[in-house]
């Protein structure tokens, strides 16, 4: 047990200090880093131009730069992220990707090639009604430009691998994702609902190869443990994220783990596989197109909530715990719906909002003890 | 003897019962968590039934400070406490409307008395009592006089901002237009009414529906909340209790099952 302790501790300490990790990463694989933004990018064509891929998903408390860009109503993720460049904190980045998922994201990647000209912010267009044909095309197209771009970027001394390869590198990484995902409601007494999380975000601060081969190890040891009882509250995660600390040490405290998530800083990245046919880019282009689930996503028959029951009867779960992060439209909107479909399926759902900067937890406690209290 | 302790934001309840659920004290004092409030609270209920702490066989607290209370033998919060000491006084409640310093919430009751779900405003403190301390405030009041001031406002001016601090610069605003303190008020209070009234429709309330906590000592707020509902809404004789009064009851049930 010792050592699945010391690989847990190896892995939550790489997703709790980002900036740190990042740095020793870029000093073993000796590649420049990119920032990549929420909530979906073609990471492994970052990957294959021989640059470092990490996350960009806020984290910073306090904002006393960010607003000069942007209003208190947007995120907290595009705020403090905002914030952080502002800082200084991603003048260590060769480059930045943010996607067109919202209209948060297509204003950031204007307003950031502003607050931090001295970094190339590439805006990457993500069809947004996938049911097109000429979606497939038009992310090829962008993959391109993609391409293009990070190879005008790259050192002389750069080692660029070809896209297959860098995607079977991601096909491995995603596939030891989902073995730990099924893995954890076997062990949720040595991996609470924080650890989880933490475990989770290390992936995008380390090289994907070294993450996976130690994410292995660590479920290697893990599987030889004997299962674990728990007698908390179980429940299926579903929204952009969860992170926030003082929530995650909220559900530690009131005994709730997470046993799955549709999150889209979670298993949403690594849950759809790639497929087997096409060619390097097209497998690419349809791993963006076959993305289920998450509200942002034009998806004429919102298979969110049904998805959701599914995962919640087949874990035996409580509930399905619905985290609305702060002014977040696409997630407000799928709100209700997800409440209907689970409802129709007899799931309960407890909502709850989600900010990073989150001092005070105490109604969010009264919140979730008075469901705990009355509904379970 | 049982007790009952409600710390909320702005004030602390406790409620005294003896075995046979007799209510023996059940006092207020306007201070809340993180002040001398709860020994204050403590010293007026044990003062009123000339009995010592020492016979206390079990402790409920709940509100927003009830983390903090060393005594308690254990923590409920609001929601059920609120369902539980209402149902307690009043067997037919099936919709609550409790307005605290801080949180608004609504839960509605089944016919046995369980909840059957519950709404609760967010971190904002649009809807709260917090709101109406702050509009008392900018009209120079006190907030025990809001109710009338507001009752004798004809045209309320609109409130639309639902943000505290941004209806205080509206309302601000609006008496530097010279628009009368009685309809400023008037406004204040139906705005709040609207809030809390659409958190009872998102959940259906359906009668007998009874408010408590501090802000059903409005009567003007009673009544303006009923007109958006439609529906008759009492008050209990002492609402600022009922938490209390249900931790209370709480701790009774859970010290005969204990035993």
């Amino acid at each position: 047990m010792a050592k699945v302790h010391d690989l847990i501790q190896e892995l939550y300490d790489a997703g709790y200090h980002p900036a740190q990790t990042i740095r020793r990463s870029m000093q073993r694989t000796q590649k420049p880093a990119v920032g990549l933004f929420p909530l979906f990018l073609p990471e492994e064509l970052v990957y294959a131009a021989g640059f470092l891929p990490v996350g960009l998903w806020g984290g910073v408390s306090g904002f006393s730069h960010a607003d000069k860009y942007l209003q208190s109503f947007c995120c907290s993720i595009m705020r403090a992220n905002m914030e952080l460049a502002m800082l200084g904190s991603y003048d260590v980045l060769r480059a930045i990707l943010i996607p067109s998922q919202c209209d948060t994201l297509k204003c950031m990647c204007e307003n950031m090639k502003v607050a931090l000209p001295h970094v190339p912010i590439l805006g990457v267009t993500i069809p947004h009604n996938r049911t097109l044909s000429g979606a497939h095309e038009q992310l090829l197209s962008e993959f391109s430009y993609l391409s293009d771009a990070l190879k005008a970027l790259q050192d002389p001394s750069a080692t660029p691998i070809s896209l297959q390869k860098a995607i079977a590198i991601y096909e491995k990484y995603r596939a030891t994702m989902m073995d730990f995902i099924q893995t954890v409601p076997d062990y949720l007494q040595t991996i609470n609902a924080k650890t989880r999380h933490y475990l989770i975000k290390a992936a995008y601060y380390m090289d994907k190869e070294e993450y996976t081969e130690t994410l292995s190890a660590l479920l290697s040891e893990l599987k030889k443990q004997p299962k674990e009882d728990f007698h908390g509250t179980r429940m299926v995660a579903t929204g952009i994220m969860i992170d926030s600390e003082s929530v995650l040490d909220l559900l530690v405290e009131l005994e709730i783990a997470i046993v799955d998530d549709l999150l889209c800083q979670e298993s949403l990245q690594f849950r759809t596989k790639t497929r087997e046919s096409g060619s390097p880019a097209s497998k690419l282009a349809y791993r963006f197109l076959d993305l289920q689930a998450a509200s942002v996503l034009y998806e004429p028959k919102k298979p969110r909530g049904t998805l959701l029951a599914d995962m919640a009867i087949s874990h035996g779960a409580d509930a399905v715990l619905f985290c609305l992060t702060k002014f977040c439209d696409p997630e407000a909107f799928d709100q209700p719906l997800v409440q209907k479909d689970l409802s129709e399926r007899g799931v309960t759902m407890l909502s709850i909002e989600i900010d990073q900067h989150v001092d005070s937890v105490e109604q969010l406690r009264t919140r979730i003890q008075g469901f705990l209290e009355t509904k379970l | 003897m049982f007790l009952g302790i409600d710390i909320g934001s702005s004030s602390s309840k406790a409620v005294l019962l003896d075995e046979e659920k007799n209510i023996l004290a059940a006092e207020v004092y306007p201070l809340g968590t993180g002040t001398r409030g709860v020994q204050e609270v403590l010293q007026l209920a044990f003062a009123a039934t000339k009995r010592s702490p020492d016979s206390v066989l079990y402790t409920v607290a709940t509100g927003y400070g009830r983390m903090n209370y060393k005594g308690a033998d254990k923590q409920i919060t609001e929601i059920s406490c609120h369902a539980k000491g209402m149902r307690f006084l009043q067997p037919d409640v099936r919709t609550i409307i409790d307005i605290g310093g801080q949180d608004t919430k609504v839960i509605r009751l089944d016919e046995s008395g369980g909840i059957e779900n519950f709404v609760m405003n967010d971190k904002c403190a649009a809807g709260t009592g917090r709101f109406l301390e702050v509009m008392a405030r900018v009209l120079d009041c006190h907030i025990s006089d809001l109710s009338a001031l507001a009752g004798k406002g004809q045209n309320p001016v609109p409130i639309s901002n639902m943000c505290t601090v941004f209806a205080e610069s509206e309302v601000i605003s609006h008496l530097s237009n010279n628009v009368s303190l009685e309809n400023v008020a008037s406004g204040a209070v139906l705005s709040i009414a609207k809030r809390v009234s659409g958190m009872a429709k998102r959940l259906g309330a359906v009668p007998r529906v009874m408010m408590t906590g501090g802000g059903s000592l409005n009567h003007s707020l009673v009544a303006a909340i009923s007109e958006q509902l439609e529906l008759a809404i009492d008050v209990p004789a002492n609402p600022q209790v009922i938490g209390a009064l249900g931790a209370a009851v709480f701790a009774h049930t859970l010290y005969q099952k204990q035993s």
